[in-house]
């Protein structure tokens, strides 16, 4: 369960002996920042939450997250990445200790999402208890979860606010890291 | 050697379209599904295992969903049907996929219903199931295999507990008074089967005594009966070739072309069982870290089923019925032939007890399956019993 995980961070923040932390997530870790800031803020002073996953909010006929385990990688590339060619790895180039990563990772993400399908049925309910800054950073091409669905995250977190970041999809850190790193930085100085 | 007839009850007039889609199973619309046609497929094939306890063969039947290769899509009611049709067959379930099933006890119900019902003729099958069987039960891959040997662990439970309720407080399942009625007619529990394409199924059923079954591949059976064996010796026990059974499509003629002519038809299964929208064939954890290390080293592609005898693979799509032949896929020719074929393959496995017979698939029509079915009974079947005719050895040795 998620909250297993969510329940690891607190206590390595804890650990750590981190204050006024900001807590950072994309998409299954946006998933889990949400888990975490929802049993405690003590020890950070801001969210940032990057196309994250994990919340469901239309009704029982519809997705809110697309299924990623439905669609070939082509079909994947095309949904999560404004640009699909910049998604592309050469797996076959990748040494084994690599390859066994990738592939325990694809093992945990089913592990913790599958059903129900990458959400906390009862995660909502509870966004209301994040009671720091929060940044929504959303790539305006999503289309694993799109920016209306972070539309509905905004109205759920009582401070939040949604920024969109142009030529990107799921991932606007890897495809467009200046534009990401500029929002970032203007959110955690204050000036965002 | 006993000979278990099955077939999958296809619905094969959808298969057209389904391979030009690129996928007969989980993603293909039912509305290619004509249930008057199906209908009577469904009683036509219900009809040939019927024939089957006329002629001396035994039964087993298993189940898919979401597909047009198998409409059966419960064991337990297909079972129940020819549990009344038949007197001496023997009936096996093979299988229930238990790690998609959410009602572990429900399992064991039935299981032992149909125990009863068809006097103690039943052998219970509990599989692990196909990939592409994970998203139309959405059930979690990646942990499967824990979930699977709680749901076995617990139907065995429940089967030969006599002095019951009892409760169980699992990772996966949570009952508070289990208490079967009816519980088997065989005790403790109907013979239990398992089946896999790996040594670690063969060391995992060596370690319960259970019969292990590999389907349609050379390749992976004579590895897997190795270790089954090794594990057995290495725990005080021989096994036998009760123990092991093999699967194949069977066509038999009185003449070689007959015989291979029907082969060949029947064979349409193993040409379109593995046509699945490729999303669905490797849920993440069904299949282990190095095979999926492997499948990414070489850029996608998956290792088939069906391998020559030198285990070089051969594209189960398209393969000839020669290759079938030569990979241990098909028995097929004359009744010498056949009866041939089957004894070869034996002895390289180091023998086997059971032969599960594909004797009907996709276009073998009703009169060419009964002639399958009878003529195969008449003339090899009779050798085949005297393959191996040991007593069984090690139901009693893994107690």
């Amino acid at each position: 369960m998620v909250d297993d995980l969510a329940y690891v961070y607190l206590d390595l923040a804890a650990e750590l002996g981190l204050d006024d932390a900001v807590l950072v997530g994309t998409c299954f870790g946006g998933w889990v920042a949400a888990e975490i800031m929802v049993r405690s803020t003590t020890r950070f002073s801001r969210l940032v939450l990057v196309d994250p996953l994990g919340v469901k909010f239309a009704g029982r006929d519809e997705r809110d997250i697309t299924d990623m385990h439905a669609l070939t990688r082509a079909e994947y590339l095309k949904l999560a990445w404004a640009d699909p060619a910049k998604g592309e790895i050469d797996f076959t180039a990748l040494p084994e200790s690599e390859l066994a990563a990738i592939v325990r990772g694809r093992e945990a993400f089913a592990l913790y999402g599958w059903k129900p399908y990458m959400h906390n049925p009862r995660l909502k309910r509870w966004l209301h208890r994040i009671d720091r800054p929060t940044l929504l950073l959303w790539g305006a091409e999503d289309r694993i979860v799109t920016p209306d669905y972070g539309e509905n995250w905004r109205r759920a977190i009582p401070n939040a606010r949604l920024e969109l970041i142009a030529g990107a999809g799921h991932f606007p850190h890897w495809e467009q890291p200046e534009a990401f790193v500029d929002k970032l930085a203007a959110f955690v100085e204050g000036n965002g | 050697m006993r000979v278990w007839y099955f077939s999958e009850m296809a619905y094969h007039p959808a298969w057209e379209e389904g391979l030009q889609r690129g996928s007969l199973r989980v993603v293909l619309p039912n509305s290619n599904y004509d249930p008057q046609i199906g209908h009577q497929l469904l009683n036509r094939y219900l009809d040939e295992f019927a024939l089957c306890d006329e002629v001396g063969l035994d039964i087993m039947v298993n189940e898919h969903h979401s597909t047009s290769t198998c409409l059966t899509i419960s064991v337990p009611m297909a079972l129940a049907i020819i549990a009344r049709e038949t007197k001496r067959s023997r009936l096996l379930s093979l299988g229930t996929p238990i790690a998609n099933r959410p009602d572990p006890v429900r399992v064991a119900e039935e299981m032992a219903w149909l125990d009863v019902l068809s006097g103690g003729r039943l052998e219970m099958g509990l599989v692990k199931g196909a990939p592409y069987e994970i998203a139309p039960a959405n059930s979690n891959p990646a942990n499967l295999m824990r979930r699977y040997w709680e749901a076995h662990d617990l139907i065995l439970k429940a089967m030969s507990t006599t002095d019951g309720p009892f409760s169980w407080e699992g990772e996966f399942f949570h009952y508070r008074n289990v208490n079967i009625w009816p519980r088997p007619l065989q005790q403790p529990t109907p013979p239990v089967w398992m089946t896999g394409l790996s040594v670690e199924t063969g060391r995992m059923a060596a370690e319960r005594g259970h019969v292990v079954g590999t389907l349609l591949s050379l390749s992976a059976a004579g590895p897997m009966f190795a270790a089954y064996r090794q594990r057995a010796q290495e725990l005080g026990w021989t096994a036998g070739p009760d123990r092991f059974a093999y699967a194949a499509v069977v066509g038999v003629g009185a003449t070689r072309e007959e015989g291979r002519r029907r082969a060949n038809l029947a064979a349409d299964y193993v040409r379109t069982s593995p046509v699945v929208a490729e999303p669905f064939t490797n849920p993440p954890g069904y299949n282990s870290l190095a095979a999926n290390i492997a499948m990414l080293k070489a850029g996608g592609k998956r290792g088939g089923l069906v391998r020559d005898r030198h285990g070089n693979p051969v594209d189960q799509t398209t393969a000839s019925i020669e290759q079938l032949i030569e990979s241990g896929t098909c028995f097929a020719g004359s009744p010498d032939d056949v009866y041939d074929q089957i004894k070869a393959l034996h002895d390289d496995v180091g023998g086997f007890g059971n032969l599960l017979m594909f004797g009907q698939g996709g276009f073998l029509d009703h009169a060419d399956t009964v002639a399958n079915i009878t003529l195969f009974a008449k003339e090899v079947l009779p050798r085949l019993r005297e393959l191996n005719a040991e007593p069984k050895s090690a139901a009693l040795a893994a107690e």
